[in-house]
């Protein structure tokens, strides 16, 4: 395969946040129209890693996207085609209303209004959330909240998505209703997640940080299956594969 | 909150609602500064500016409790300014106060009245104009006139974030309480000190996130938006009948001054 036919490449990247090494030495890539989880224990560097793919955080070594390395230069075509959703979605929500707020990044793409009003209703009617789109984000429940913010980065259409705990805070409805809607998110995705059941449902492949530093990765049943090797990060086998096991086993 | 209720006052969908906001906000200051240029006596001048903005209110269907509660929020202002001017503004007295020996004086009262007066009645227009328009249209009204960006852009970003920063310092405060109910006053100033600390601190963390968040979609500095004002007939029927109105204020204000 040619490098420009990956989605996301990284090759030997560190980045050191005030002295302290939050990345070290990370390779990776993903082809594109791959879903991909990032998983690993608080303070691994998860969140550090994601903001290197949109180019908010640059450190030494490269990162491309589809072919385009991520430097000053380039970061507006960049941040067109990646994606970000944070983990808190009251961060991505800052306009007065949710149509406005879903139409920011296409007008900010040079858009005309009439096609960031159409992309934005559209993307608010791809995430239920049609009727809504006058509201404030106040008047939402945690759950159209978290769609609201994937809805202002799907109205952008990007290629690669970069998702950061989507799944915090959420009920137990709010959380199916996102699984589905990161099943059917188009293009390539990265999730980042301690929702281990999540993952397996969302994501084949996984990669598993530790440290600042790239500590496996693989088939996500095979990988989150490893006991070991969960325990040893601060992980943990996912419910629904430990019972798979089990029911092997017997 | 507060400031939801009135929230969802302005959102309602009545003809007033749907008025287009800058003929509201020039209406409303075309209304103040003609109140308060308004002479003094007689205070049957104010009669005409009275029917005027309690006929908006009506028209716009607000509930009358509600806009009379949030006035007298405002109003005690109005009372420390104007309850002095009776005993110092002479020459003429009218009586003394029993007991007390102060004069008051026919020029003072007059004034006092006039001052409470003309403060309701701009209150009331303001009330009016804020209770029956979202905040992001005042601010699409307020850009239209050419308030400079960066206060119209502050001011949205506030108004987002006001009910984030007053729950998270409901949270810190129930947490004091459930550690340390009551407590000296001194150790209860030192603590008050060190949370309004943290809600800065965290406020400057929300704000780095949320730009981020601006970035990551590709702001460059500028705040592109949708929403643009458009003006309708009947925004400019309202806006010639309420003119006639007020215009009406300044010449019952000469013709009362001798002016005409």
């Amino acid at each position: 395969m040619k490098p420009g036919d990956l989605a996301v490449a990284v090759e030997d990247l560190s980045f050191d946040y005030h002295g302290h090494q939050a990345l070290s030495g990370i390779s990776f890539s993903l082809e594109a129209g791959e879903r991909v989880a990032l998983v690993g224990p608080n303070g691994a560097g998860k969140s550090t890693l994601m903001l290197h793919l949109n180019g908010l955080l640059m450190g030494s070594g490269v990162v491309r996207i589809h072919g385009l390395r991520i430097e000053k230069s380039s970061l507006s075509k960049v941040r067109q085609q990646v994606g970000m959703v944070f983990p808190d979605p009251e961060d991505q929500l800052f306009m007065p209303t949710l149509e406005e707020d879903a139409a920011f990044g296409p007008l900010n793409m040079g858009l005309s209004r009439q096609q960031a009003t159409q992309r934005a209703r559209q993307a608010l009617a791809t995430m239920g959330l049609a009727e809504l789109g006058e509201r404030s984000s106040h008047h939402l429940s945690d759950g159209e909240r978290r769609r609201a913010a994937i809805a202002t980065v799907l109205s952008m259409e990007p290629k690669v998505w970069v998702l950061d705990e989507p799944g915090a805070n959420l009920d137990p409805k709010g959380r199916r209703e996102l699984i589905a809607v990161l099943r059917q998110l188009p293009g390539t995705v990265l999730l980042a997640s301690h929702d281990m059941d999540m993952v397996v449902q969302v994501c084949k492949r996984c990669l598993v940080l530790d440290g600042g530093k790239l500590v496996a990765q693989g088939l996500t049943e095979q990988v989150l299956a490893d006991a070991e090797l969960m325990e040893q990060h601060g992980l943990e086998v996912p419910l629904r594969l430990a019972n798979k096991q089990r029911s092997e086993t017997c | 909150m507060h400031h939801r209720t009135v929230e969802q006052l302005a959102a309602g969908a009545g003809p007033i609602h749907r008025l287009d906001p800058r003929v509201k906000l020039v209406t409303v200051l075309a209304f103040v500064v003609g109140v308060s240029t308004l002479p003094v006596v007689p205070l049957t001048l104010f009669l005409w500016p009275a029917v005027l903005v309690l006929s908006a209110l009506l028209v716009a269907g607000l509930p009358f409790l509600f806009v009379l509660s949030r006035s007298l929020l405002v109003l005690p202002f109005v009372l420390m300014v104007a309850m002095f001017l009776p005993f110092t503004r002479g020459p003429t007295p009218l009586w003394v106060l029993p007991g007390l020996e102060l004069t008051v004086y026919q020029e003072g009262l007059q004034l006092s009245l006039a001052i409470l007066i003309k403060g309701a009645l701009a209150l009331l227009a303001v009330e009016w104009l804020v209770f029956t328009t979202p905040f992001h249209r005042l601010l699409l009204a307020m850009r239209a006139f050419r308030v400079p960006r960066v206060i119209v852009v502050t001011l949205s970003f506030l108004f987002r974030y006001l009910d984030l920063l007053a729950d998270q310092s409901q949270r810190v405060r129930r947490a004091r309480m459930a550690r340390a109910p009551g407590g000296t006053v001194r150790w209860r100033l030192r603590s008050t000190g060190g949370m309004i600390g943290r809600l800065l601190l965290r406020a400057l963390d929300r704000a780095d996130r949320v730009h981020q968040a601006m970035l990551a979609r590709g702001f460059d500095g500028e705040i592109r938006i949708l929403s643009c004002l458009q003006m309708r007939r009947v925004d400019v029927v309202f806006l010639v009948g309420a003119g006639a109105g007020l215009v009406a204020v300044p010449i019952l204000g000469l013709v009362a001054g001798g002016g005409l």
